[in-house]
């Protein structure tokens, strides 16, 4: 109706604009209208006896709208749109070809679904448009038609596809680009649950910014199902790629699953179950996590494999099973303890964590008001003078605890350095309480005070009172690794619940905004946090305000071990929680038909300033024994940081050594010569024989710079493995991605459309008038409505004058 | 004057030959009979503080064990009450940072306070007699982290019996001979000569021995990491030095050595 009233399709008024073809001057068209407004003023007045005014103001309102109607249509209305030119416009059709659109549903693939929906399109399209099928599953491979396709492929990587085709085709203009997919881009750059999939912020800014600056609208068809609900999948697996021996780490599944009630989780290292859980899901379907504890126990590499017991009706197996790498790092975490009294506390600390093979505890105990007893010393006269006075001593370790210490007893150089080893190192800190410790030892006053999570309170009064209280598990601490008692969360509030009581307690003031409270405890006067935490520049601060948690160990029988497991946990988060002088990493730890490698590493001095200029070299090993040696690259942006990329082409597991070896002039500009105290002070100290390569070179430097003499470069190795897998990614993110399809056709102009709807694209693409096009000048004068108007106008004039009996 | 009273009824009692060997034989029977009789504290005031009322970090728990001594005189376990531990701990308070009680506390093994003081001292265990609960329970006591130090026993006989005792605690772990080189004995004063520490009653007869003790020995109990659980002070009486620090008659250099001693003991007991 519209186009036979105008003439041109309403999507031609609604893209183009409407001018006036005539040459004749504005200025006449506007006299001419003053002309007609005057000589119609003046007929009218001459009815002025034989009509009233209403009635002469409703006939001159008709008569003048159809005579400036005339007068606009001699000067040639035209409608000015711009129009593909028929054969000089090309459509690109890709068919997303990849593994996952073999998935069956209804007795159809996904593939032959896609087939279909285009099919009709190409013969339509080709009616405006040159056509351009393709197929693409790593990338595009143009085809003559879709009656043969190459077999499937192992990846799918739409958005790198889709700049491809845009990129390739600026030689030819393109009005558009049809894709038909399910979505599920197993790229590095949008592969869910690999590695940097769900990140790689700015990189993803990045190609959506390229994609829209084609100009070129792309329309997605969106093939198969949004949800699957019989198929079980690992969606994800969150698990550290490296721990220390002895310690628990806790591996977070993600499992997409509909319905189903119950699963049964089995982890196994090479053929070994380690771990099984029965886990009951939300019969709302959707996705859940599964929490596993898995014990490291000793140093080595875990080839973890998760699998999902698979249910009969389970339409792809392949995706109930994911593998993990769990690097058990044969190397200790480094712990001071400075405690200034003896005290039960440090007794039992020293005895729960002796055997802990990843932990390596050094303390340094007053036991005088000038002597210091020293355990785990590495030399006779390793803290000799006590706590450390230089950033080398203290930063040497990952983590340090403070124990019945008032502040005054440290210097404020040695107050600072604890606030720098917090906050510039990045080491770990853990304040416990006593008599003279926080608020009764002065700590308010300290800098150290901002670092901790907690307020320390200017208080007139003792905080410190060794009165029995119960620790009480808050709702942060009942999945926390630290005070994981047992996997299960009831359990392990019952294990709380059931503990002895502590043997002292010491207030503090509030939680600092962004801590977090693991324990708490309720006193008479009101609840306070027991053990809290709070990360603190580039490191972590907690705060333990009792001394009496030897009762647990005292109060339970000799063979429980939950004292042994609360300190080991601990010093496991406080020494793990650190960051290390060599930090050697990938872009992701598991590579599914992926074999490009980023390999990143950060490296700092012993002071843990940024290192721009040492030698960081990866040695990459495959499984089949054959090894590369790769010289990473330092950064130009940021100090200290290196990266390089490689290739990792066979399946299996890779081991990654990467070493860092200080160039000369850094080592000279690093060494510090270590300031001695040589007080009167007496020592005693229990010292440990180190067989820890590194530990004892870095004692020889340390040795060597006291000593005032120019040692060797330094080399520190870091350790890592990754794992290669091909074939398996498209069994995974098996659901229709339409968010994705969505906002790919949202940036670029272009819509989304399902299997059913996809017969509309035609229409769209050429309705859109992207491509080469012609402005062309559409004549209006001749449209029905016009006349239509004219004559309305004037047989309602007479209609009017009929009715008042003046015709 | 108390005290010199209090002297002169020890050196009376001291001074009593050792009992033939048939009389010690029979004395677990004997404190088998009185183990079920209850304890009688000597001053109910003084049993153990509990930790309401103990405000500091050690206590001084002594142990108080069935069993009447067969000469007479009364528990064994009181032997050295309370003079030897108030002035031991006015010693530590002064030699160390140890925030000690002024005051010690008493414990028995039946007792749950038993646990609240991982230090333990137990004298004259020359007559320690346990059942086997009493056994268990300072079994349990030492495994979960627990120390005791034992002193003044005298003589083969006496050894014997403590021996029997800890083979009823331990029947799988040997008393040890604890070397000068062995840690307790450095972790705060660097005790590298060892002498024998006598009671006040054989010094006062000239010599430093008792019951045929002539050789003192320094034994130990230790744990699976060789941390020492019982330190045994055999053949010497530390409890008398201790107490008799302030006696013009009693040799300081005996005192002095035996504080060395027990500051190293319960260094010892809350470092390892």
């Amino acid at each position: 109706m519209f186009e036979w009233l105008f003439k041109y399709p309403k999507s031609d008024f609604d893209a183009g604009e409407i001018s006036f073809a005539s040459t004749w001057p504005a200025w006449l068209f506007w006299l001419l209208i003053a002309i007609v407004a005057i000589l119609l003023c003046v007929s009218l007045w001459q009815q002025r006896r034989q009509l009233s005014a209403g009635k002469r103001w409703l006939l001159g309102i008709l008569q003048f709208g159809m005579l400036a109607g005339l007068i606009a249509l001699l000067w040639q209305p035209v409608l000015g749109v711009k129009t593909l030119v028929p054969g000089e416009n090309a459509v690109a059709v890709l068919v997303d070809n990849s593994g996952s659109m073999g998935l069956e549903h209804d007795g159809q693939s996904r593939l032959q679904k896609a087939l279909g929906s285009v099919d009709g399109l190409l013969t339509d399209l080709q009616r405006n448009f040159s056509v351009l099928p393709g197929s693409f599953g790593e990338q595009i491979r143009w085809q003559q038609d879709f009656d043969e396709l190459p077999p499937p492929a192992n990846q799918s990587h739409i958005a790198n596809t889709l700049l491809d085709v845009l990129g390739q085709a600026r030689s030819q203009p393109l009005a558009a680009v049809v894709v038909a997919t399910d979505g599920s881009d197993n790229s590095p750059l949008f592969g869910p649950g690999f590695g940097s999939g769900d990140g790689g912020g700015s990189q993803k800014r990045d190609f959506w910014q390229q994609l829209a600056a084609f100009d070129v609208p792309v329309h997605t068809v969106g093939v198969g199902r949004e949800s699957i609900p019989e198929d079980l999948e690992i969606v994800d697996i969150e698990l550290a790629d490296k721990t220390l021996p002895g310690s628990v780490e806790e591996a977070r599944l993600t499992v997409r699953h509909g319905a189903q009630d119950k699963v049964t989780v089995k982890v196994y290292s090479g053929d070994d179950i380690i771990a099984l859980v029965d886990h009951t899901l939300p019969g709302t379907g959707g996705q859940s996590t599964v929490s596993i504890d898995l014990d490291a126990n000793e140093a080595g590499l875990r080839e973890l494999r998760f699998e999902i017991e698979a249910a009969d009706d389970d339409p792809v197996i392949a995706n109930n099973t994911r593998r993990k790498l769990l690097q058990v790092a044969d190397q200790q975490r480094r712990i001071l303890y400075f405690e200034g009294e003896p005290r039960w506390e440090y007794k039992f600390i020293r005895r729960a964590v002796t055997d802990s093979p990843g932990l390596e505890l050094t303390t340094i105990l007053r036991t005088t008001p000038n002597k210091f007893y020293r355990q785990g010393v590495k030399s006779a006269d390793q803290h000799a003078d006590g706590f450390p006075d230089n950033k080398r001593e203290l930063y040497a370790y990952d983590a340090l605890i403070i124990g019945n210490v008032e502040s005054i007893s440290l210097t404020p150089v040695q107050q600072q350095l604890i606030h720098d080893y917090v906050a510039e190192r990045g080491g770990s800190l853990l304040m416990l309480a006593g008599k003279n410790a926080l608020a009764d030892g002065g700590w308010q006053n300290s800098p150290v005070a901002t670092a901790l999570p907690v307020e320390l309170p200017n208080s007139s009064t003792p905080t410190f009172a060794r009165i029995r209280a119960k620790a009480t598990l808050t709702v942060s601490g009942i999945n926390s690794p630290i005070t994981q008692l047992d996997n299960d969360p009831d359990a392990n509030l019952k294990r709380w619940a059931e503990m002895p009581e502590l043997a002292d307690f010491q207030r503090t003031g509030k939680l600092k905004p962004g801590a977090t409270a693991l324990l708490g405890v309720d006193l008479a006067d009101g609840s306070y946090p027991l053990l809290s935490y709070q990360r603190y520049g580039k490191g972590t601060s907690y705060l333990l305000a009792s001394s009496g948690t030897w009762r647990w160990q005292m109060q339970l029988p000799s063979e429980d071990q939950t004292h042994e497991i609360f300190w080991k946990q601990l010093m496991q988060s406080l020494g793990a929680a650190a960051v290390q002088r060599l930090q050697a990493s990938t872009d992701k730890p598991v590579y599914l038909d992926n074999n490009r490698i980023e390999l990143l590493a950060t490296y700092l001095d012993d002071e843990f300033e940024p290192v721009s200029n040492a030698n960081i070299i990866a040695t990459l090993t495959a499984p089949d024994g054959s090894s590369k040696a790769i010289t990473l690259k330092p950064s130009t942006t940021i100090a200290g940081s290196y990266s390089a990329e490689t290739d990792a082409d066979i399946n299996g597991s890779w081991k990654l050594e990467i070493s860092a070896t200080d160039n000369k002039d850094t080592a000279q500009t690093t060494r510090r010569t270590t300031v001695i105290n040589t007080g009167e002070s007496a020592v005693q100290a229990e010292v440990i024989e180190d067989t820890d390569a590194g530990v004892a070179a870095e004692a020889v430097n340390a040795a060597n710079a006291e000593a005032g003499t120019e040692s060797a470069p330094e080399t520190t190795t870091q350790t890592r493995w990754i794992y290669r897998q091909d074939g398996a990614a498209e069994n995974f993110a098996l659901p229709q991605n339409t968010a994705f399809l969505k906002r790919v056709a949202s940036e670029t102009g272009g819509s989304y459309w399902n299997t059913e709807s996809a017969t509309g694209v035609a229409d769209a693409i050429r309705e859109a008038r992207t491509g080469i096009v012609r402005q062309q000048m559409l004549p209006l004068w001749n449209a029905p409505i016009f006349f239509l108007l004219l004559l309305g106008l004037k047989l309602l004039e007479w209609a009017m004058r009929l009715y008042w009996g003046r015709l | 004057m108390a005290n010199q009273m209090l002297s002169l009824f020890l050196a009376i009692v001291h001074g009593i030959r050792r009992l033939p060997v048939y009389v010690i034989l029979t004395v677990p029977c004997i404190t088998a009979i009185a183990q079920a009789q209850t304890v009688t504290s000597p001053d109910p005031g003084h049993r153990h503080p509990v930790a309401s009322d103990n405000q500091h970090e050690f206590a001084f728990a002594r142990l108080v064990y069935n069993g009447e001594d067969l000469d007479g005189w009364g528990p064994r376990w009181r032997v050295d009450w309370p003079e030897a531990e108030t002035h031991l701990l006015a010693g530590i308070d002064r030699l160390t940072r140890v925030d000690a009680n002024p005051n010690g506390a008493l414990v028995q093994l039946s007792d749950d306070a038993i646990f609240d003081y991982p230090w333990l001292y137990a004298v004259e265990v020359g007559s320690l007699s346990l059942n086997d609960y009493e056994a268990a329970r300072l079994r349990e006591y030492l495994l979960r982290g627990g120390f005791l130090m034992v002193d003044d026993f005298h003589g083969p006989y006496q050894w014997d019996n403590f021996a029997y005792a800890m083979q009823q605690v331990f029947p799988d772990r040997r008393i040890k001979h604890l070397s000068t080189e062995n840690e307790i004995f450095h972790v705060l004063y660097e005790i590298n000569e060892r002498q024998q520490i006598p009671g006040l009653r054989p010094l006062r007869e000239g010599r430093t021995w008792e019951r045929g003790g002539n050789v003192p020995h320094w034994r130990g109990i230790s744990d699976d990491d060789g941390r020492v659980m019982v330190a045994i002070n055999f053949n010497m009486d530390l409890g008398d030095a201790w107490e008799h620090a302030d006696w013009a008659e009693y040799p300081e250099p005996y005192s002095a050595m035996a504080y060395r001693f027990a500051v190293n003991y319960v260094i010892y007991s809350m470092t390892h």
